[in-house]
């Protein structure tokens, strides 16, 4: 972004920061329900689907990155980070890019993006822990990740709807 | 209500998408549960492995509590009762992290999940037959 950011943008982009990062914490107080690492709903991924569709991708990667930094800073532990991190930075590519072809809802966008944050968690775990055995746990997180992914995309498609004339 | 979503084109693509992966996912399940090795509960072992290196193996058949200890002075309390292998207690902080090791549940010779993972502390815990030498068995 080469012009400098206005104040509406700079407002727009905290505010979002804020509630996505409200949503981690929520998250993080959702007690475990499967045995299995990694199948969250990813509450937060409402923010940053919202950012791709109503402000675009600059704004999807700033909001999402600010938000693992800060809240692995104030809710969990930095040995969370690097998975938080190379799952978000998957899930925004993947996202970023099949948005641009444009075939899908946010729907689509977000199952995508529930899915490869997954993926990009796993194989981080699987280079930090030096063995391959924890890929198993894809398969499950290949269904989480999908019915997460459906259920945040919903949540996102209606805000974008009816929150974009506002910004 | 069908010819309303045909005309849709992005609900049908999102659609495509969505039973796509569930085949995916079906199918890598069942390749899973047909080609991995069936496990003898009387011969089965408990490995305990710390960054991808096997420290220590136990017999599922002896019942025991094991310290295990992780990366970075992490610890893991290992329980081995009645032919199940569970994680009783770890010293990474629960709070924040997903699923704790704590809450994967308890192995078994025929469990779904051979595996437990504790992500802090770099230790896995998975059980594999007798005669399996590594025994990654994934």
């Amino acid at each position: 972004m080469k012009k400098k950011l206005s104040t509406k943008q700079l407002v727009t982009i905290s505010a979002l920061v804020a509630v996505a990062m409200i949503l981690s914490y929520v998250e993080s107080m959702i007690p475990a329900f499967v045995a299995v690492p990694g199948v969250k709903v990813g509450l937060s991924n409402i923010a940053t689907v919202f950012a791709l569709y109503a402000l675009g991708w600059p704004y999807a990667i700033g909001i999402s990155v600010v938000r693992v930094f800060l809240s692995s800073l104030l809710f969990g532990n930095f040995v969370g980070m690097i998975y938080s991190l190379s799952g978000a930075a998957l899930a925004l590519v993947s996202m970023i890019l099949l948005k641009k072809l444009d075939i899908f809802s946010t729907v689509g966008i977000s199952v995508v993006g529930g899915v490869c944050h997954n993926i990009g968690q796993i194989i981080a775990a699987c280079i930090v822990m030096e063995t391959a055995a924890i890929a198993v746990y894809i398969i499950p997180l290949l269904f989480s990740g999908t019915i997460a992914g459906v259920v945040i995309g919903l949540i996102a498609g209606n805000l974008v709807e009816r929150v974009k004339k506002y910004i | 209500m069908l010819k309303k979503i045909l005309e849709n084109k992005k609900l049908c693509s999102d659609i495509i998408l969505i039973a796509v992966l569930l085949i995916v996912g079906l199918s890598a399940f069942i390749v899973y549960l047909t080609t991995r090795d069936n496990i003898d509960p009387n011969e089965a072992h408990v490995v305990v492995s710390v960054d991808g290196k096997e420290v220590a193996r136990y017999p599922l058949s002896v019942d025991g509590v094991y310290i295990i200890k992780g990366y970075n002075g992490g610890r893991n309390t290992l329980v081995i009762s009645n032919g199940e292998a569970y994680i009783s207690d770890a010293s990474c902080p629960k709070e924040g992290s997903d699923v704790p090791c704590t809450k994967q549940g308890r192995l078994t010779a025929d469990g779904m999940l051979r595996i437990i993972t504790c992500l802090p502390n770099r230790v896995t815990v998975h059980i594999v037959g007798g005669d399996t030498e590594g025994g990654l068995d994934i």
